[in-house]
This record gives structure tokens, C-alpha cells and sequence, in this order.
């Protein structure tokens, strides 16, 4: 227990630990190890104990279990955070910039009169100051700003950390709730999941994505191919989705789907404004097409001037 | 149902963000405002409770930026009062904290059951708007909501947003804060002649507050632009050659193992 | 005359007499209650031009110019029917004023006026041939939009029986003349003591020619009817006549075929004398207290006056792309409507719709959106109905209720904002021009010649936006003193009005003339013909007033006075593209084409060109909609494929901004984007002038 530990709020989805968490403690660590802190993760639920192992990158993890945290309510969440980040006075509050982080980050640095920045892209140690830079309006602005007091509440932005190899001395505190807590007035009654049906595009991670370059509904095999190896799903720009060689729900665009994958392969697609919108945030972008001044290669990390129809299965078959 | 809906502005996205002489901050007359989205939403999601079950809409709102714009729509859609709180800096838009405080005297006048705000703002960067001023107004508080149902006994069901288009069905008890991300539908359109006789007949209710303004605890140093990522690095030779590079691509990359 | 009768004791006049007078009655109340209805719409004059309304009517309804430029082979059918027609109200009148006034008068009667008679007599069977023709084009070769219904069969066969009857009245009355004159040949000679007293006195008339009649009555006696029995049959033929004429009083304003009564109204009542050009919003504030009140009395009138022949139907580019929407279809609900919610509410119930809206309800939504304004069928509607307007103020009531898809709202959302439907900052529109040699003047700033109007399309759209940097750069090959309107120049609003959004395109509207205020010029130039329609048409009651030209105008004088000249021979084979709102709305046909001509590329026709121009597909602001469902192919893409027809054609010419991105999609979609070039007339004018890429 330090003023220089990181501590991070660690979240649970569906009975799996969180991408963002994962991430978290990736720059929790970075940022311990400038402070001379420990990184210390905190764990709120019912029955969670199990997923203590897969975070070992933390130095400590704190399990909160008890039954009124079983499904996410502010109320109880800000009673326990609020005794525990005052009780471990850390420098630092690393917590998500999502569902649960939204919900009780900002009403935490309220309640403990500590300065909350959200939006963070990155955060840096210099010495008795952090400095964060924020991505505000959309990414059109970024924000550096610095925080003197401790503890900070920083809101990071998913992506803007990577997750760690390293591991921590991952001990395991295991306690009751600190405050008693009561069902308040915000009461979770059942988790409704999406039905079964096609891909939800903007959850993957690889997106191989068909323009008119495609021409025909019989070349779709080729891309389908791709995907198929690469792990992905096939997306598209709207010609395609015109022609009802794919459903809507793979449209990519303003008037599709925002995507923002790992990977997003862009064949035979022009890069139209209103696609581009729709894919422009995904970290890799690879783009193949025939017009080499197609308006795709200004947001594509690696462009290929050629047809798809020839390019698309060479790669896969280097990929096999 | 009598619901209090706040609406902001936000800088327009659309139009060139220029950052002032300082450095350190929007440069407000270059930026053109408009409303928050999800206080857009919010307002729709209000619209929507009135018209399955009755009660009154105040749309509340710090006046600042082209807020009357604003406040005339929110009218033509259908609010029933518009209580304007006045601000004094044209320069700096309130800060989350400082809009929340302001924000929760206006509303703790209007004995609302339930109050609705758009769940965050893209240029909130020292907080969150939507559950400081449930704090404020010390209620209850859920956020990142789409879609709000009317519940049994003084109480509305809430879907809270989770990964993987998962959706948490909640209960809320009244009188509640709650961070509307996207209401059960998209805003609605609202004819130009509609607005323009909003504009004619609508009175807004100017509400002075004497509200403790918090101090910053957080130093801007600097804004600016990101820099511009260049154009595709661009491949060249036999389509295996191009093949065999984007392999190797994706396997630094990690997207492939 | 055969009311010289006694029936039941009582005169045959009188009979006649009390027959008129009780369907007169029925005739004058279903009329009365008709145009009672009609009153329910909105107020719009239409008395306005009253010259060229007489001579519109002139042409098109006594001429029949539209129906014998139609479509069919056939086309002669209708003027034959219909100049019949006005011959046999001449005959009727005469008929039954004659039959009144036997027993005191001899009134002549038509078939004893020289030259009229004969006319008359010719007609009955120039009316049956075209009942038989027009038969047979409806039950046998059928075109699509043409219905089989009973009420037309009804018709049909009640003309026929009228024509008919007519002949075997004329028929008995001339029998005996004809069996006294009739060649032995024909065998008719044996009733000697007959012939004593030939000719007959007929009483007043004069030999009039009567071939058909006398045909009819020649037949008749040479198949063995007695001359007595084919005068019986005359008289009956008469009476049967008579009552035909009455029966078809009483259902005529019952039925489809009340177009018969109303089209001549209808084309005297036309929109005059610019296309297009709609009529304001009700701005009382007040809710109109039917659903007709949302609709001019004109539009009413539109319900009445169809006779449902399905020519705009043939025509519609939504329709021939398998949308939901068909123009006959609205103008029948409409008729529906209007007799229906009309009616009810004269006798004062509340009209009996089963809570079902009109507008959305029994003329689905889709139907009301999928229109592209092209004006093809208001353009070759016989009786000149404005379907396009009706569905422009159906469109005005969902868009009120905010009734409008996710794509469309973002687009009026953006013009409200930014005043461009593009979504994209004002400040952006002229970066298109920002290393233009020179730059741009601004209007506002410096006086000069002509103002250049852009509009959203040729400002913003990528393609477009290039084309425009190529007209400036020919504009100042030309000596043309032209500026644009720097700041404050917005969307023109044609598409907004077209949409339904009245009170955005009043506020766009403003919003430009107060930029437009501040500037100094003589004439404006636009290259995009919704602009042009716009601002030339729809912006003189905001106070506009100087002259608009488009820019295939502007090309053509400096080319054809050497402003500008080719420096060489462009190679190809073109086909030019009339847009909607250039060629069938203002006319402008020519120039755009000599300007082609002009650059030496060999131009040719599509097999629909000018008037008959096929829609891209985009106008009436469809071009910011999403798609409708269960479309088989769009216009544009109908459109190129009728281009690629046509042997070695290797340019698509078009004169629209946005012309140019959706052919330059359509022709992708095709897969033809490597044998078939889009483009813009500028672009050629650029190339012809052998101007390098600056």
C-alpha cells in the first residue's frame, strides 16, 4: 500500500475477463514502474475469485465478493471504491472508458475530491505530476493536461494501451465488502443478448471488406477465402450490399456499420467518404486496388495497386 | 411522468476546430455548437415516455454557444417549458462539474421524476456531466442507457449497454438520473416551419443560479491537432511478392500467428 | 319523330319530357356535389394565363395534339371517338328537343342537315372502329397500366349500343325511301302499291347523304325485313337510343368515365405556363378539416379527370425499376378519396376510413418516396394531371409528422445546419477552386457579369467538384467576367421543395437572397438544372429577377461567336443524356447538344431522348434516401445499358452534377466503366479547347 501504486478497476463480461482490463494493467504497469508503485487491481463481484489467475499482472489483486455486487449497479460499486481508494490511497485510478468505467469513475473523483480526466490516450509519470494526453471531440483534438493531486481518476480510451506479458507478484486478497452495502434503487433484473443470427461486424477483429472491384457475386468466394483464413468476416462498402450479395449488417459506412477492427483489408474498394468514415479508426488497413488514385490509399497503412481478384488468393495461400 | 431533460452544446465536428492563442483551449469563435447527441437522444427518449404515458418535458440548458437553436427544436418536438441558466463566459464552455452544479439547482426547482442527459459529450475531458449531477441532486444514477420503458409502481426499466450487443435490463426506482446514450429511437425530424412558429410563440424561463463553482483540479497544458497519418505505404512487385509482404505484415501485426 | 307515340295513354313527347327531366336532376345533384367537393381543396388559381389556357385548350382538347402524339399505333382511336362524340351531342340535343316538340314543332333533325347529318352518319362507324380497336388494344394486346375493368367494359359496350342504335333509327327512318329507290335487283319492288306514293312525305328535311344509314336500311330490307318492320325498328331503335343517352347522364358521373365530363376542364385548369413549379404550403396554421383540404382543388380535380389509361405509368422510371410506386394507382386512390371522404363529409358524417391515414396509409410510404420528380408522367398525361405536385404535398404531411427515413433526415438536418445536403462545412464549398490559377472572384466583393451559382452537388461531390474547377477554367478561356458568392451561397433548395420540406427550402431560399442581396451581377449561371429550375422558377416570389442560364447555354454562345474554339477534333461516338429538370422541364435541348457537336465527336440519340429522357434516378431528392426494397435495377443503371446499345458508342455526355456520379456508379455496377466514358460537358468543352490540365 503506497501513494504510488496503480490501481485498476478490473471488469468482468459475461463470466470472461475484459479486453480493456487486460489493457489496463499493460499501462498500469508501464506507469508503476515510473512511480516505483505496485499495480494493484481491484475486482468487484459475486463468486469471481476464479478469474484471479488471469490477472497476474497485477501485483495485488483485491476481490470484493459479495452477492449485491453479483450484476453491475453504480450505487454499490461506488460505495466499495470509494472506501477502498480511499483506504489505498494510489496514485492513480485506471479505470475503462465503458459501460461500468463511465458509470462510476466520475462520481468516484467527485466523491473523493480527486481530479477525473476522461478520454485518456496516454498517461506519463513525471515526477510528482502526470501528464495525460486525452483525445477529445471525436480524436479531432488531443488534450495534454497534468495532475498534481493523487489519487487521479483517469477514463482510458480502449486501444490506447497494450496488454502485457509481464506478470506481477499476483498475490490474491480475497475481502468482504468494506461498507455494508443494500439494494439501492437501481436493480438489475436479466441480460438480454443479441439473437443468434449473423455476425455482428463491429465485434471482430479481421475484416476483409468487398467493393465494386469485386465485380461479380461469384468473386465473393475469393474474399470469403481470405477471411476464412485470416479468422475474420467479410464486410462491405454499400455497391455490394446494392447488389444483396451481402446483408446489410455488413455494410461499412456512415450508413452502415462503424467498424474498428485489428485488421481491415479494403478489396477493390474506393474509399468513397462515406465508407471511409465507417473504417478509417481500424488499426491496420491494408487496401488493394486498381486506381492507384483511389481515395482509400490516403487512409490505408499499406496499399497494393493491383486487382483483388489476383492479389486476394496469392495472399491467402502465403498465409496458409 | 414529469421529466427534466438537459441538453448542451458541443462543438460541431463538421466545421474546422481551431485552438485558441493560448493554446490551451478551443478557440469558441471559430467553432460553430450544436446540440450534444445524446442529449439529443435523451430528448427523444422523453418525448417518447410522454407519449406512452403522459406528463410534462423541461428541457434545461446553460446558455452558451447557439443554445436557443437548441431550446426552439426541443420546443417544436414537443417540450413542454424551457428553463434557460444564464452564463456569463462566451469563451469557456462550463466544465462538467461546474454545468452539473448549475444544472442541479435549475432542476431541483422543477420536481422532476426522472432526469434525462445524454451519457457523456465528446469534449468532456474533466469528468462526466451526467453522473456528477446525479450526485449534485444526490439520485440514484445509471448511464450508457438505450432505451428507457415505463416500469410498474414509480419505477422505469432501464437497458444499460454492455459489450458484445449485450443489453442489461434494469429496474430503476423514481425519481433517477439517467445517461441516455440512444433512445429507443433515432431523434426525430422536426419540420423547419415547425421551428420557425417555436420561435414565434415559445417563452423561455431565464433561471439565475447561485451555484458554488468547484475549482479545476486539472491543468490544461495544450491542445492540438493530431498529426495527420500519411498516405498507404505502397507495395510493389509480382502479386506473390505483394502476397508474401502482406503476410509477413500481418504477422508483425499479430493479426496473423 | 317516334315520340309521336302513345304510351299508356300518355304522349311519347311527354314521356320524353319527364325521362330528361328526372336524369337531368340526377345528373345536376351527383355534378352539384362533385364540384362541392372539389371546393373542399385548396385554394390556387388556375385562371391566371387565360390566353394560353384557350389556346391549350384549343390544341389539346379539340386537336387532341396529346393523344395523337401518343404512344400507340392506335393512337387515332381516342380523336376519332372523341370527335364523335362532339357530333352526337349536336345529334342528341337535336333529338330530344325535336322529339319534345313534335306534337306542336318540326325541329330538323341532324340527319337533315346537309354535311352535318353526313358527318354524324360517317361517325357512328368511325366510333365503332375505334371501340373495336381500342377493344382490342385493352382485352388483347393489353399494355401494362392498362386495366381490364368492368366499368370500361361497361362503357364500351353502352357506346357501341348507342352507335348502333343510332344506325338502325336513321336506318328506319329512311326505309322507305330507301325501298322506294332500292334497284329491283335487290328485290324489293314487289310492294308496287307503295311506290305510288314514293317518295313519302318525310316532311322538312332535305336529301342529306347517308351512307351509313342507308347501308344499315339497304341491308336490312335485302335480309327480308319489311320496310314497315324496319321502321319499327327505327322507332325502337330511337327510343332504345334515347334511353341508352339518359342511362349514360345518370352513370357518367358515377363512373371512370367521368373523365369524359371533367378532362377538357382539366387541361383548361393546367399548370401554366411553367412546368413544375409548385404550388406554396398552407401557411394558415390551420388543420384542414378533411384530408382533401391538404390537396389544391386542381390536384382534386386530377381525381376526376383521369381516365386511368396508364401512360404514366409506361413512363415512370420507379415504376419500370419495380418500385412501389405507381402514378395511375395514386391519382385512383386520390379519385377514391375524393369521392369517398368527400361525400360523406357533404352529408355531413365523418368520412368512414377505418382510421386508415391516406398519405402513408392507403398510398403506402414507399409509393410517396420513390418518386423522382422527372415529371415524364405529368409530361404525357392526356389530360394533363400533375402527379408530381400531388406527391410533393404528400410528401409536405410526412414530413410534417417527421415521417422520414434515417438517411433523408441526416440530409435535412445537414441542409438546416450547414445548407448543403452533404454534410459538410459551408466553409468548405469553393475547395474545389482553391488552386485555381487566379482564384475566384467574390461577387460580393467585386461587381462582374455573371454570378456563378454552384449548388451542394457541384461544390462537394468529388467528381462534380472537379468538373467545376474545369468550367472555371473555361470560363476564363472565354473572357467571362464571373464571380461566385464566396460566403453565404447555400443549397438552391430544389430538392428540398421536392421533398416536402417547404419551410427549409423558404429558409434556404432567404438565406441566398440575402447573399445574393450583397452581390453584383447580371445574370447567374449554374451548371446543375435543379439549381437552374429553381432559381429561374420557384425564387421570383423571394424577389429574384435577374436572368439564370445554364452553362450547356453559356458553352454554346461562346462557341458558336468564338469565344472559345476547339483547337481540335475529340474522336468517339456520343450519346447526351437529357437531364430531367434541363430538357423536359425548361426545354433546353439543343444547346447542350451543338456543344457536342461542336468538339467533332459523332453524336447520336438513345431511343429515349429529349421529352422522352429516362430519369438517372436521383432527382426530388431520392438521391438522399435509402434504397426501397425489392427494386430490380435502378434508372441509372437501365439508363447505361440502353446507352451500350448502341453500336461503338464510346462517350456518355451528361450536363448535371449529379448526372455524373450516378452514371460514373451506374456504369461500375454494369461493369462497362473500360468501353463507355461519363462525362461532363465541360469536360468535353475542356478537352475540345485543348486547354493542358492546369
Amino acid at each position: 500500500m503506497s501513494a504510488q501504486d496503480i490501481l485498476v478497476l478490473a471488469e468482468v463480461n459475461q463470466d470472461a475477463v475484459a479486453d480493456i482490463t487486460f489493457e489496463l494493467l499493460g499501462g498500469a504497469r508501464e506507469l508503476a514502474g515510473a512511480t516505483g508503485g505496485q499495480v494493484v487491481a481491484v475486482l468487484l463481484g459475486h463468486d469471481v475469485a476464479k478469474h484471479a489467475e488471469s490477472l497476474s499482472a497485477a501485483d495485488r489483486l483485491i476481490v470484493i465478493d459479495d452477492e449485491q455486487l453479483a450484476d453491475f449497479s453504480p450505487a454499490p460499486y461506488l460505495a466499495v471504491l470509494e472506501s477502498l481508494v480511499g483506504s489505498e490511497g494510489p496514485r492513480a485510478v485506471l479505470a475503462g472508458s465503458t459501460t461500468i468505467g463511465l458509470d462510476v469513475a466520475p462520481m468516484l473523483g467527485a466523491k473523493l475530491n480527486a481530479p477525473v480526466v476522461n478520454a485518456c490516450q496516454q498517461v506519463a509519470v513525471e515526477g510528482d505530476l502526470l501528464k495525460i494526453t486525452a483525445a477529445i471531440c471525436g480524436g479531432k483534438v488531443l488534450a495534454e493536461v497534468e495532475v498534481s493531486a493523487s489519487p487521479a481518476v483517469l477514463l482510458i480510451l480502449p486501444g490506447s494501451f497494450r496488454p502485457t506479458e509481464e506478470t506481477g507478484a499476483a498475490t490474491v486478497e480475497s475481502r468482504p465488502s468494506p461498507v455494508e452495502l443494500h439494494r439501492g434503487a437501481v436493480t438489475f433484473e436479466k441480460m438480454i443478448l443479441p439473437a443468434p443470427g449473423d455476425v455482428d461486424i463491429t465485434q471482430q477483429d479481421v475484416l476483409v471488406a468487398v467493393g465494386r472491384g469485386i465485380q461479380q457475386e461469384d468473386n465473393m468466394k475469393v474474399a470469403e477465402e481470405l477471411a476464412a483464413v485470416l479468422g475474420g468476416e467479410l464486410a462491405a462498402s454499400r455497391p455490394i450490399i446494392d447488389q444483396g450479395w451481402l446483408p446489410t449488417t455488413r455494410q461499412v459506412g456512415k450508413s452502415g456499420m462503424i467498424v474498428k477492427p485489428k485488421c481491415f483489408i479494403a478489396l477493390g474498394v474506393s474509399g468513397a467518404p462515406e465508407h471511409v468514415e465507417g473504417m478509417k479508426d481500424s488499426e491496420l488497413i491494408i487496401a488493394v486496388n486498381t486506381d492507384p488514385g483511389a481515395p482509400i490509399f490516403d487512409v490505408a497503412d499499406y496499399g497494393v495497386v493491383a486487382d483483388l481478384l489476383d492479389v486476394a488468393p496469392a495472399l491467402t495461400e502465403a498465409i496458409k | 411522468m414529469n421529466i427534466a431533460v438537459v441538453v448542451r452544446q458541443v462543438p460541431d465536428l463538421v466545421e474546422p476546430l481551431e485552438i485558441d492563442a493560448s493554446g490551451a483551449a478551443l478557440d469558441v469563435d471559430e467553432v460553430e455548437f450544436l446540440i450534444n447527441e445524446t442529449d439529443d437522444h435523451a430528448l427523444e427518449q422523453a418525448l417518447l415516455l410522454k407519449e406512452s404515458g403522459g406528463g410534462s418535458i423541461t428541457v434545461v440548458a446553460i446558455d452558451f454557444g447557439q443554445v436557443d437553436d437548441v431550446l426552439y427544436t426541443a420546443a417544436a418536438k414537443g417540450a413542454d417549458r424551457i428553463v434557460k441558466i444564464p452564463y456569463d463566459d462566451d469563451d469557456r464552455p462550463p466544465r462538467p462539474a461546474e454545468a452539473a452544479a448549475m444544472i442541479a439547482e435549475a432542476v431541483k426547482d422543477i420536481d422532476a421524476e426522472l432526469v434525462l442527459v445524454g451519457s457523456s459529450a465528446h469534449d468532456e475531458l474533466e469528468g462526466v456531466l451526467a453522473p456528477l449531477l446525479a450526485l449534485k441532486l444526490e439520485l440514484p444514477y445509471l448511464g450508457v442507457i438505450r432505451g428507457v420503458k415505463p416500469g410498474e409502481g414509480g419505477s422505469v426499466t432501464a437497458f444499460k449497454e454492455f459489450p458484445g450487443a449485450a443489453m442489461a435490463q434494469m429496474n430503476v426506482k423514481l425519481p433517477a438520473v439517467l445517461g441516455i446514450l440512444a433512445a429507443d429511437q433515432p431523434p426525430r425530424y422536426v419540420p423547419v416551419s415547425r421551428i420557425r412558429a417555436a420561435m414565434k410563440s415559445t417563452e423561455f424561463e431565464e433561471k439565475e443560479t447561485a451555484a458554488a463553482v468547484p475549482e479545476p483540479n486539472v491543468t490544461v497544458l495544450r491542445m492540438h491537432h493530431p498529426e495527420p497519418s500519411g498516405r498507404a505505404e505502397m507495395l510493389t512487385g509480382s502479386e506473390d511478392e505483394v502476397a508474401a509482404r502482406l503476410a509477413e505484415i500481418l504477422k508483425e501485426k499479430g493479426v496473423v500467428q | 319523330m317516334p315520340t309521336e307515340v302513345t304510351i299508356l295513354g300518355i304522349s311519347g313527347a311527354v314521356w320524353l319530357l319527364l325521362l330528361l327531366a328526372i336524369c337531368s336532376a340526377v345528373f345536376a345533384w351527383r355534378m352539384s356535389a362533385l364540384l362541392r367537393v372539389l371546393a373542399m381543396g385548396r385554394r390556387e388559381n388556375r385562371l391566371d394565363h387565360p390566353v394560353l389556357r384557350a389556346w391549350t385548350f384549343l390544341k389539346e382538347v379539340i386537336c387532341q395534339s396529346r393523344m395523337l402524339t401518343g404512344e400507340s399505333i392506335i393512337n387515332w382511336a381516342h380523336p376519332a371517338i372523341f370527335w364523335g362524340f362532339c357530333f352526337f351531342v349536336i345529334a342528341s340535343a337535336l333529338m330530344f328537343v325535336g322529339g319534345i316538340a313534335a306534337p306542336w314543332l318540326w325541329i330538323p333533325q341532324v340527319e337533315e342537315i346537309p354535311v352535318l347529318g353526313t358527318l354524324v352518319d360517317l361517325f357512328a362507324v368511325i366510333v365503332l372502329v375505334g371501340l373495336i380497336a381500342s377493344s382490342i388494344r385493352r382485352y388483347i394486346l393489353t399494355p401494362p397500366g392498362l386495366q381490364r375493368t368492368m366499368d370500361a367494359t361497361i362503357v364500351v359496350l353502352l357506346i357501341a349500343a348507342l352507335m348502333v342504335s343510332f344506325l338502325l333509327a336513321e336506318a328506319g327512318g329512311y326505309a322507305d325511301e330507301v325501298w322506294c329507290h332500292a334497284p329491283a335487283s335487290v328485290g324489293m319492288s314487289e310492294n308496287a302499291e307503295k311506290s305510288e306514293s314514293c317518295p313519302r312525305e318525310r316532311g322538312h328535311g332535305t336529301q342529306t347523304f347517308l351512307p351509313a344509314g342507308t347501308a344499315t336500311a339497304y341491308v336490312m330490307l335485302a335480309a327480308g325485313v319489311s320496310p314497315e318492320g324496319v321502321v319499327n325498328v327505327g322507332v325502337t331503335a330511337w327510343w332504345v337510343h334515347v334511353a341508352i343517352l339518359l342511362t349514360f347522364l345518370v352513370y357518367l358521373p358515377f363512373s371512370k368515365h367521368m373523365h369524359l365530363i371533367w378532362a377538357p376542364f382539366a387541361v383548361f385548369f393546367a399548370e401554366l405556363p411553367a412546368k413544375g413549379t409548385l404550388p406554396a404550403a398552407d401557411d394558415s396554421g390551420k388543420e384542414p378539416s378533411t384530408q382533401l383540404g391538404l390537396f389544391t382543388w386542381r390536384m382534386l380535380l386530377s381525381g376526376y379527370a383521369c381516365a386511368e389509361c396508364g401512360r404514366c405509368e409506361r413512363v415512370c422510371p420507379a415504376v419500370e425499376s419495380g418500385s412501389k410506386l405507381s402514378p395511375r394507382e395514386i391519382l385512383h386512390d386520390l379519385k377514391s378519396l375524393v369521392l369517398k371522404d368527400g361525400i360523406a363529409t357533404l352529408k355531413g358524417r365523418k368520412p368512414d376510413d377505418d382510421g386508415r391515414e391516406f398519405i402513408g396509409g392507403t398510398v403506402p410510404a414507399e409509393a410517396i418516396w420513390a418518386c423522382t420528380s422527372c415529371y415524364a408522367c405529368v409530361d404525357i398525361c392526356p389530360v394533363r394531371n400533375e402527379h408530381v405536385p400531388i406527391i410533393v404535398q404528400m410528401r409536405r404531411k410526412l414530413v410534417d409528422e417527421g415521417k422520414v427515413d434515417a438517411k433523408l433526415q441526416e440530409t435535412l438536418m445537414s441542409l438546416q445546419r450547414y445548407g448543403n445536403s452533404q454534410g459538410k462545412s459551408a466553409r468548405k464549398r469553393f475547395d474545389w477552386a482553391k488552386d485555381l490559377p487566379g482564384g475566384l472572384k467574390d461577387a460580393t466583393k467585386e461587381p462582374v457579369d455573371m454570378l456563378w451559382f454552384l449548388g451542394d452537388y457541384a461544390a462537394y461531390h468529388p467528381s462534380s467538384a472537379r468538373v467545376s474547377r474545369l468550367v472555371a477554367l473555361v470560363f476564363n478561356q472565354a473572357g467571362i467576367d464571373f464571380g461566385v458568392l464566396a460566403k453565404g451561397e447555400k443549397s438552391a433548395g430544389n430538392d428540398v421543395r421536392r421533398i416536402g420540406e417547404e419551410g427549409l427550402f423558404e429558409m434556404l431560399a432567404e438565406q441566398n437572397m440575402k447573399a445574393l442581396g450583397k452581390a453584383d451581377f447580371q445574370r447567374i449561371v449554374t451548371t446543375d438544372p435543379h439549381t437552374y429550375h429553381t432559381l429561374k422558377h420557384e425564387y421570383s416570389r423571394f424577389g429574384l429577377e435577374t436572368p439564370v442560364v445554364h452553362y450547356s447555354e453559356v458553352l454554346d454562345e461562346c462557341l458558336r461567336t468564338g469565344k472559345l474554339s476547339p483547337k481540335r477534333s475529340l474522336e468517339g461516338k456520343a450519346v447526351y443524356h437529357d437531364p430531367c429538370y434541363l430538357g423536359r422541364y425548361n426545354g433546353i435541348y439543343d444547346p447542350p447538344r451543338r456543344v457536342i457537336d461542336a468538339t467533332g465527336l459523332e453524336r447520336v440519340e438513345m431511343p429515349r431522348n429529349r421529352e422522352n429522357s429516362f430519369c438517372c434516378g436521383a432527382g426530388g431528392g431520392k438521391i438522399w434516401m435509402e434504397e426501397e426494397e425489392g427494386i430490380s435495377e435502378r434508372p441509372a443503371v437501365s439508363r447505361i445499358r440502353e446507352a451500350l446499345q448502341i453500336d461503338g458508342v464510346t462517350h456518355f455526355v451528361v450536363s448535371c452534377p449529379k448526372d455524373l456520379g450516378m452514371f460514373e456508379d451506374a456504369v461500375k455496377t454494369v461493369g462497362a466503366e473500360d468501353r463507355l466514358r461519363i462525362i461532363d460537358l465541360g469536360e468535353l468543352v475542356y478537352e475540345a479547347i485543348g486547354m493542358e490540365e492546369v
